[in-house]
């Protein structure tokens, strides 16, 4: 049965990798009938990507830790939401999920960067901000005919003990129908099997002269893909879309037949809201280490999901936390610009690759073209060159 | 290889005895030439040194100023865009109305002007007056270069004029290549010291890279009173212009020319522009600290400084010009190719492009000597030289606006395509001379032979060899 199972999950990804158009359908605590009960318990969006062949559901959940969850199951599927204080096991498919991957906000960092490393490791002090401690407010959301849609939760308080934070912390999540780049810099290649999430730092107050920021998400894989989760990085020469920025972070999470979800990013941090690259910065990256907290884990909607069966040796699901912390040496802390910005990718699937552009396309043929002329011509002279060569020997010219 | 100098502006003619003694003290001694030679080289030292202050300072000025990379190109592009027509007027305000010494004072003065304007924009944090002083600093400096040359061919026609010119070319480099080193170690001294805004700070280390200038204007007034000197002793009177620069003359040249014209156009736009675009690249694109980015982005002037009189010797002696300027351009193709393609140890393309660079320079430029007419040199080289400016003015704005839109890829990509042109117009040229008579490609020997059918110039032979002559004797 699994053997089978798996067989069609990796013929579903293989098949949406290629037909990639969906339909988004967007839905704020789906199946509520009485909407001002269920806000008080659950800020739950929903977002359903019909493809062909299968469906991809994105539940963006800011009722505690906020966290994106992406489930892959086949078409006609339909998500239920039971709407009571207890959460456990309180989301269903119609049908069981193909697979399942997860992205959760679980703390942000604040650290006093005394040596201007830009290395958490050392700092000489840190502040943990639990996410789910913000009041979080699902503000706005955008749906560009069904092609694409843009959520944004914010919060501007944060009710941690002994913490005072004013200033506004955000996460952004746009989902599109179609393969394409994102409309900022460092412009993401997405598929509509993926989700971009962003998260702004806007105008903190910082507790440290030298502060610098970091979150810890945390990274769920379900069967088959749960084997292990690795983070690689790749270079590349094309930096028409991502600024100056030559790098790629994959954290790509395996079976034994390759990837199934991942986070992908590109170095890089810009600190203001015109994300150019001459405002931008890096990223440090920290490694990828097991995180078995239940405490953690059950204030995410994947405890609605899985409930108990999340937890324990019997857990079917590959349980993972990196921390990524943003600036480098000589940037002016955060305090310089007061002002983060941050994007990655999570999906399921073939992580999205670059397309060449028409423009670079164009310059490189023409460049060929112009080459093969050359190399002719010189042909040419040569073999003139050989001749004369040739009848001052037989003429001796 | 003789015909070389950019300009010819002036014919000489001396009255000097063969019979006298010549001591050290005389201006005829090789000891005087030397001088002179040092303070030719010093003449141009600080120009070049301050040409490239933007370039080795590119975050900081970005930084501190809050401009985009577009606008940082401005620094560069107004020193090129009035040298479009300065290369004219320049060469000729010296042959007409200063006379070489007062011209090169005057030019010399300008260059420092140039400087005190533009560190006082970073001042005032004021992106104009940098402008204006980056326009007063580009008048002034390219035709100090003219100025530079006229006294070359003064002092040193028929002798050792090839090696004074790659000797200028080195001193040069050495000014851009200590400019690249010592700039950012002296900017952040300078911040450490003095606390004050940033872009005031970087005012002070542009002030103190003026006295650069300051130096090679002390150099141009002390050349001008041994030339004086010289004028008096050996009775050497110029001739007033005979071959005043002429728009007119641009018509009768060859065609030949004009693809020898394009071809630097395209190649040098693939280098100037990249330098100054260089640093950040290397910084992002392969993770150099600014120190070694500034490095390595002047090794190209680190390997000309040192070859450059060497390889030049090499075309000296092997002839083959168009087989060593296809052989530079495709070097310098394949190093804009690692550069933007791979992420192989950009040493060895930087290392490939300057060695390319080096040959290039003495490759050449000489085709114009061998394809015009001697009379008519001045033109042709202010010729060459002007459309390379408007070559460079137009291609540092584009890169500029190319990186800040759609990243260094592309702006590679760009110099790519322009080099690629570069090689067909080489190709398309050397198609043209094997199929005629063959003089631009010819080896030494072959030169030679066609050299010994001509009748001797009398003109060509000079006191100044005479001398020489004498004193070996």
């Amino acid at each position: 049965m699994k053997a089978l199972k798996t067989i069609v999950f990796v013929l579903t990804i293989f098949t949406t990798s290629v037909v990639a158009d969906r339909i988004l359908h967007t839905e704020f605590n789906p199946g509520c009938q009485m909407e001002d009960y269920c806000s008080k318990l659950s800020k739950l969006t929903y977002i359903r990507a019909d493809g062909d062949n299968d469906t991809v559901h994105f539940v963006l959940d800011a009722t505690l830790k906020p966290s994106l969850v992406i489930i892959i199951t086949n078409k006609d599927a339909a998500i239920k939401v039971n709407y009571t204080s207890d959460p456990k096991n309180s989301i269903n498919f119609t049908q069981s999920p193909l697979y399942t991957f997860a992205s959760v906000f679980n703390n942000l960092y604040e650290f006093n960067d005394v040596n201007d490393t830009a290395n958490m490791k050392n700092s000489d002090n840190f502040l943990k901000m639990d996410f789910k401690k913000f009041n979080w407010n699902t503000s706005q959301s955008i749906n560009n005919n069904n092609e694409s849609v843009e959520i944004i939760l914010s919060a501007n308080s944060y009710r941690g003990p002994r913490i005072e934070k004013s200033g506004i912390v955000s996460i952004t999540l746009k989902v599109y129908g179609k393969k394409d780049t994102g409309s900022l810099l460092p412009h993401l290649v997405h598929t509509p099997d993926s989700g971009e999430l962003t998260l702004t730092l806007n105008n903190l107050n910082t507790n440290f002269t030298k502060s610098r920021f970091a979150v810890e998400l945390l990274t769920s894989s379900s069967f088959p893909f749960n084997k292990s989760e690795e983070l690689s990085s790749n270079t590349f020469s094309d930096d028409k879309l991502s600024g100056g920025t030559f790098l790629n972070y994959l954290l790509n999470a395996k079976g034994n037949v390759g990837g199934g979800g991942f986070l992908s990013w590109k170095p890089v941090v810009y600190k203001a809201k015109n994300t150019h690259a001459l405002n931008s910065s890096a990223t440090t990256q920290y490694d990828v280490q097991d995180h078995p907290f239940e405490n953690d884990w059950i204030n995410t909607p994947l405890y609605k999901l899985y409930g108990n069966s999340l937890f324990g040796n019997n857990s079917q699901l590959l349980l993972k936390s990196i921390s990524v912390s943003f600036g480098q040496p000589n940037d002016g802390f955060y305090a310089k610009s007061n002002y983060t910005y941050w994007t990655f990718l999570v999906g399921i699937g073939t992580p999205p690759q670059t397309i060449l552009g028409f423009l670079e396309l164009s310059i490189i043929a023409s460049l060929l073209l112009m080459l093969s002329i050359t190399m002719i011509l010189i042909f040419c002279i040569f073999m003139r060159w050989m001749s004369s060569k040739r009848n001052s020997i037989i003429y001796g010219q | 290889m003789e015909e070389s100098h950019p300009t010819s502006s002036a014919d000489i003619t001396d009255n000097h005895e063969r019979d006298c003694k010549v001591t050290w003290t005389h201006p005829s001694h090789i000891f005087q030439r030397l001088i002179a030679l040092f303070l030719m080289c010093l003449i141009g030292f600080g120009s070049y040194f301050c040409f490239d202050n933007p370039g080795a300072l590119q975050d900081n000025f970005i930084q501190d100023m809050n401009l985009t990379t577009s606008q940082f190109v401005y620094l560069y592009s107004w020193y090129s865009w009035p040298n479009v027509v300065m290369c004219f007027i320049g060469g000729f305000l010296i042959d007409s109305v200063f006379g070489i010494r007062l011209g090169t004072v005057i030019y010399a003065l300008l260059v420092v002007l140039g400087q005190i304007v533009f560190a006082a924009g970073a001042y005032l944090n004021a992106l104009w007056i940098m402008i204006l002083g980056r326009l007063i600093f580009g008048i002034g400096g390219e035709s100090l270069a003219v100025a530079q040359n006229n006294y070359a061919v003064l002092w040193f026609k028929g002798k050792e004029l090839n090696m004074v010119f790659g000797f200028q070319i080195s001193f040069a480099r050495v000014g851009s290549t200590v400019n690249f080193v010592v700039m950012e170690p002296l900017y952040r001294y300078v911040k450490n010291q003095i606390n004050v805004p940033n872009y005031q700070s970087l005012s002070i280390v542009l002030l103190i890279a003026s006295l650069t200038c300051v130096l090679s204007l002390v150099s141009a007034l002390l050349l001008a009173w041994q030339d004086k000197r010289a004028e008096k002793l050996l009775h050497r009177k110029t001739l007033e212009a005979t071959e005043v620069v002429k728009m007119s003359d641009v018509w009768y040249f060859p065609k030949v020319f004009w693809l020898v014209t394009f071809i630097i156009v395209f190649y040098y736009t693939s280098i100037f522009p990249f330098v100054a675009l260089g640093k950040v690249f290397f910084e992002k694109k392969y993770n150099f600290s600014p120190d070694s980015a500034n490095l390595i982005n002047g090794i190209i002037y680190i390997i000309s400084a040192i070859c450059a009189p060497g390889l030049g010797l090499v075309i000296d002696k092997t002839g083959r010009n168009l087989f060593w300027v296809f052989l530079s351009i495709l070097g310098t193709l394949v190093s804009h190719m690692f550069l933007a393609f791979t992420f192989v140890n950009p040493y060895i393309a930087m290392f490939t492009m300057g060695l390319s660079y080096s040959m290039l320079a003495s490759a050449l430029w000489p085709l114009i000597a061998m394809v015009i007419p001697e009379h008519q040199m001045g033109t042709a080289y202010g010729i060459a030289q002007s459309v390379e400016n408007l070559g460079l003015a137009v291609v540092a704005l584009l890169s500029g606006i190319i990186v800040d839109s759609d990243g260094y890829y592309m702006v590679e990509l760009f110099f790519c395509l322009l080099l690629s042109a570069a090689l067909l117009l080489t190709a398309i040229l050397w198609t043209w001379d094997s199929l005629s008579n063959g003089i631009l490609n010819m080896s030494i020997k072959q030169r030679n032979q066609l050299e010994s059918n001509k009748t001797p110039c009398a003109e060509k032979q000079n006191l100044l060899q005479n001398n020489d002559t004498n004193i070996e004797d």
